[in-house]
């Protein structure tokens, strides 16, 4: 019964998002989102220079760094655009990398009341509500100010760290 | 098979189950290598004041609802460990001891199962416990705990390399050597373990090697995590030797003579001679199986009956202790046993009547017996 029911699931599982896929039409905004580490190099001149190169060797206490980016690839402005990034199972956010002006970054605990980072609150078992820690945080959203407009490109990137 | 709805449901929420099951593998050495971490970010906007359909994201950028995927990476493997003297002490041995044990516990701080291969060395100076390294213990061999008593066990702890340790788990590693009998008191023998990440499963035997270049996506990579990044961590113990350091003197005096009595007995012919053997330890462990063999003077006449009512012929004191006796039979046999006879040349002084000098004080020997000068 045990290996049936096993590769039942898994089929449901595979062919779900593609069947969805194909009944959608596109939309008006591409959204990709990648992963990197940050790799020290000396340079010739002696000068250390970290750089960003996709996650490679993450390991339990290497940070990575998301970055979402969302372009507008329809002819007319998009507004109240926002981007809601979790953060990872088995990681831990630990700050705001590079974040476009435009946006504005609220975060929250449980996927559903967002506030800015001296907004959000925790209810302790006895009853009072502390401040909430970063390390808390399990959503991060970045909300544009402004439209995005046709062709526009923003990004905004977060830290988190491998526990 | 035909699955009904109701089957469905059910089946799904095994599935769901399995998949948290996978996620709870974080432990205090950190998510478990092979761990895929997924993040996909969900961007929702409105053209012209009308919401539009969520989009998710995907690792190169995708723009349909409900497409996407996650961006994903898969944990790899850090190689950690950390290996500790264990008891906070040296181990006390004394010269010529066998299978004598230092122990120390390794521990896999990495995040997956690892082996390790061990070896234990005589340092070479050095000072451990505040002790400077100044001999060697022989006969160098390691053994796991592989009952977890904590204790050495010969013929049950056997393996000489830990197999597998999970991640986050400690094993009890023992150093076995053997003192050699050319020690001497107060001699330090430091020694090291080393032990160096293996391939699980292999007895130790597969050492581990980190992955060389790029990372692999999609494939547990290996890295070595420890302080010099080689997979060996290292930690010293100390044999210290401790054995009886014994001191002997020999002094006599004169106890009666013919004419004087016991009042300024003078060294003449007839005159008793009192022969007093004092025995220290100024070691750090007692001497034991003592035998005292002194020749007796020339000239000179053992005198029987010398002590305890003219019952015995040796007298002993240990320390403050009163004084024990014994009789020293002539014609070279104990015949009563009490550990004291004389041969043609010697007297005897041995077990039981004198065994063992304790260190210090109040294990000071004193034998003392009487001759007659002729």
């Amino acid at each position: 019964m045990n290996f049936p029911t096993k590769a039942f699931s898994l089929a449901v599982f595979a062919l779900l998002p593609a069947g969805l896929a194909l009944a959608q039409e596109k939309g008006c905004i591409e959204l990709k989102t990648t992963a990197q580490t940050e790799q020290t190099v000396v340079s010739a001149d002696g000068k250390r220079e970290t750089t960003l190169v996709p996650a490679a060797k993450v390991v339990p206490g290497t940070d990575v760094i998301w970055t979402v980016t969302a372009t507008n690839i329809c002819g007319k402005p998009a507004g109240d655009v926002a981007i809601d990034s979790p953060v990872p199972e088995h990681m831990v956010y630990l700050g705001q990398a590079a974040v476009a002006a435009t946006f504005s970054v609220s975060y929250s605990i449980d996927g559903k009341r967002y506030a800015g980072s001296d907004g959000l609150t925790v209810r302790e078992a006895d009853g009072s509500t502390r401040a909430a820690r970063t390390d808390e945080y399990r959503h991060v959203r970045y909300a544009m100010r402004s439209a995005l407009a046709p062709g526009q490109t923003v990004s905004a990137s977060y830290r988190t760290r491998v526990q | 098979m035909l699955i009904q709805p109701a089957n469905l449901r059910r089946v799904l929420l095994a599935a769901a189950t399995i998949a948290a099951g996978a996620w709870q593998t974080a432990g205090a050495v950190g998510t478990a290598a092979n761990t895929s971490i997924a993040n996909q970010a969900t961007v929702s906007y409105s053209v012209g004041g009308n919401a539009q359909t969520p989009i998710p994201s995907s690792p190169t950028g995708n723009s349909t609802p409900g497409g996407g995927a996650p961006t994903t990476f898969v944990v790899d493997n850090r190689i950690d460990l950390t290996v500790t003297e264990l008891s906070g002490g040296n181990t006390l041995v004394t010269p010529g001891q066998l299978n004598q044990v230092t122990s120390f516990t390794v521990t896999n701080t990495g995040n997956s199962p690892q082996g390790y291969q061990l070896t234990p060395t005589n340092l070479a100076g050095g000072a451990v416990f505040g002790n400077t390294d100044n001999t060697d213990v022989a006969n160098l061999r390691v053994f796991v705990d592989s009952n977890g008593n904590g204790t050495y066990d010969a013929g049950t702890d056997t393996a000489t390399a830990i197999d597998t340790l999970a991640a986050d788990a400690s094993v009890v590693v023992f150093i076995v050597a053997d003192v050699p009998g050319t020690t001497t008191n107060g001699q330090f023998a430091n020694v090291q373990l080393s032990a160096r990440a293996a391939l699980p499963g292999t007895a130790g035997a597969t050492l581990a090697t980190e992955t060389a270049g790029a990372d692999t996506p999609g494939a547990v990579d290996t890295v070595f995590g420890d302080a010099a990044r080689d997979a060996t961590e290292v930690a010293a113990d100390q044999y210290a030797i401790e054995s009886a350091a014994l001191t002997v003197a020999k002094t006599s005096a004169v106890v009666a003579d013919p004419h004087n009595g016991t009042t300024n007995p003078k060294a003449i012919p007839g005159a008793f001679v009192e022969y007093a053997i004092a025995i220290s330890n100024t070691g750090a462990a007692p001497a034991t199986g003592i035998q005292i063999n002194d020749p007796l003077p020339a000239s000179t006449a053992f005198r029987s009956g010398a002590y305890n009512g003219a019952a015995s012929d040796v007298s002993i004191t240990v320390g403050a202790n009163p004084a024990t006796f014994c009789v020293a039979e002539a014609g070279g046999t104990d015949t009563n046993s009490d550990g004291c006879y004389r041969t043609a040349t010697d007297l005897v002084v041995g077990a039981p009547a004198l065994t063992t000098v304790n260190v210090g004080a109040g294990g000071n020997v004193t034998v003392r017996f009487q001759v007659a000068i002729n």
